[in-house]
């Protein structure tokens, strides 16, 4: 029982992420989307490089083969105010 | 992968698995789901998750209505908690004209069996009284619509149906199917599959796995961009929708806000490019609403597709000239909250009995005729 934690925004543990891949999720977006992970606030930028690296562990591949969740926006939480003040400057453009 | 199989699904999106646990539920589980990408990978792991049988056709509010009572019990039968909340759909009305629409559609929802009610401002401010009710003057409200979570679903699908069974191959592309004298080859990643039966359930592909058979499919992908924000404190119980723009929100159990609205550019299909347009647009739009969020975090964004059939109502039927195919597509936004209903449809169509269901409303003929009924909540 491995109870580190991975992502420390969703409260992933090494343990439920070797749970997901033992019943037979080993896609990272499958992985992401049962345990969570990396949908926090850094949305991923802590935990996705050992995230990577315990899939790759866990499968017998090799970490850098195993692709990106997909980035979006934005890249750090930004408050609806700000984007709806730029929203107002371009509209008076 | 098996090479012989009495039904092929091609799709692992909620469509195909509704269909394959109906089915394996009247016993008959010698299925394979055939999915291109991961499990789920298209529409029905990008969408907010909103349930309601407040529709604008018949066609929609029967097999909302019947999936509704199915999601209250599903969440036991699959051992899998997906967190369906039936705090309500509130369709917020800004100018008379949406108003009278609202007006019009409860008076269907009501001959159809739904409580759906009108309400005036102030019954709206004090369901939602952190909402700036200055622009509203009146909305519909029904208490049995609500929000669920739907990966727990869809895994709670795909663990069900492998231990009945049914083989579900994903990174597993249909490239061709070849008509045979009895049953079809579907030629795919995994090597050639057999199948006595098709059904199409590709959801934005239905139409790409329509021209594989010589037959057209007349709907289409469009992108659809969804966010959600930091949690907060619960304070918005409904799902609120505004006609005006087919901008929507709820507040997930975690607290998250979930929302979208529709652009007003043209999306395009590619469901991962995502645009900080749609950023600014919600922003603006959730301010206008409830001046309080103005700090609230947006943490992230994230895309999707609505499979759009000519009339916005599903496809379920039979493929023509081809004895063994079938298609269940078109939901335009929909297709998870009408799935138990659109799988208990299918396996009895599949299974040679009758749908408890008129069948023609969703037939393909209904575009050649002319005789079309739009539905018009189509949101986001």
């Amino acid at each position: 029982m491995n109870k580190a934690f991975v992502c420390l925004c969703e409260d992933v543990t090494v343990e439920e992420l070797i749970s997901a891949i033992k019943r037979g999720y080993t896609n990272i977006e499958d992985i992401k989307r049962i345990t969570g992970i990396g949908t926090g606030p850094c949305q991923g930028k802590q935990c996705i490089q050992i995230f990577r690296s315990l899939v790759a562990e866990q499968t017998g591949s090799v970490a850098s083969e195993i692709p990106l969740t997909t980035l979006r926006p934005p890249s750090v939480p930004i408050e609806f105010g700000s984007w709806a003040a730029k929203e107002h400057e371009e509209g008076k453009q | 992968m098996r090479d012989r199989v009495k039904l092929a699904i091609i799709g692992s999106g909620v469509t195909g698995l509704s269909v394959a646990y109906a089915l394996a539920n009247k016993g008959f589980a010698d299925i394979a789901i055939l999915e291109k990408g991961f499990l789920s990978s298209g529409a029905s792991s990008r969408n907010g998750g909103g349930v309601r049988a407040q529709f604008t056709t018949q066609e929609n509010i029967v097999l909302a209505k019947w999936s509704i009572q199915r999601f209250r019990m599903l969440g036991a039968e699959l051992n899998s908690n997906f967190w369906f909340r039936q705090g309500g759909y509130l369709f917020v009305a800004e100018s008379e004209q949406e108003l009278s629409s609202l007006e019009n559609a409860v008076q269907l929802q009501r001959a159809n069996g739904l409580g759906t009610n009108m309400l005036d401002c102030g019954a709206i401010q004090e369901m939602v009284p952190e909402m700036v009710c200055a622009t509203v003057i009146g909305g519909s409200y029904r208490k049995g619509d609500g929000v669920l979570f739907p990966f727990p679903l869809l895994y709670g699908y795909a663990e069900n149906l492998r231990s009945r069974g049914v083989a579900i191959e994903t990174q597993c592309e249909v490239r061709s199917i070849s008509a045979k004298k009895e049953g079809f080859d579907l030629d795919t990643a995994k090597g050639v599959l057999h199948a006595d039966m098709i059904l199409n359930a590709a959801g934005g592909w239905s139409s790409q796995i329509g021209g594989m058979l010589g037959v057209t499919i007349p709907t289409h992908p469009v992108r659809h961009q969804i966010m959600v924000s930091e949690p907060l404190a619960p304070f918005l119980k409904p799902m609120i929708v505004t006609l005006k723009d087919g901008f929507y929100m709820s507040q997930g159990p975690r607290g998250e806000l979930v929302g979208g609205v529709t652009e007003p550019e043209p999306h395009g299909d590619d469901i991962k490019k995502s645009s900080s347009q749609f950023c600014r647009q919600i922003s603006s739009r959730i301010i206008s609403l409830f001046p309080r969020l103005s700090s609230t975090r947006m943490m992230r964004q994230w895309g999707g597709f609505y499979d759009m059939s000519p009339d916005a109502n599903p496809i379920l039927d039979r493929v023509p000239g081809l004895d063994g195919a079938f298609v269940a597509c078109g939901y335009s936004g929909h297709g998870f909250m009408i799935s138990p209903a659109v799988g208990e449809f299918m396996s009895c169509m599949i299974m040679g009995k009758k749908p408890p269901f008129p069948t023609e409303p969703y037939g393909l003929k209904r575009f050649a005729s002319g005789e079309i009924r739009r539905e018009k909540l189509v949101i986001g």
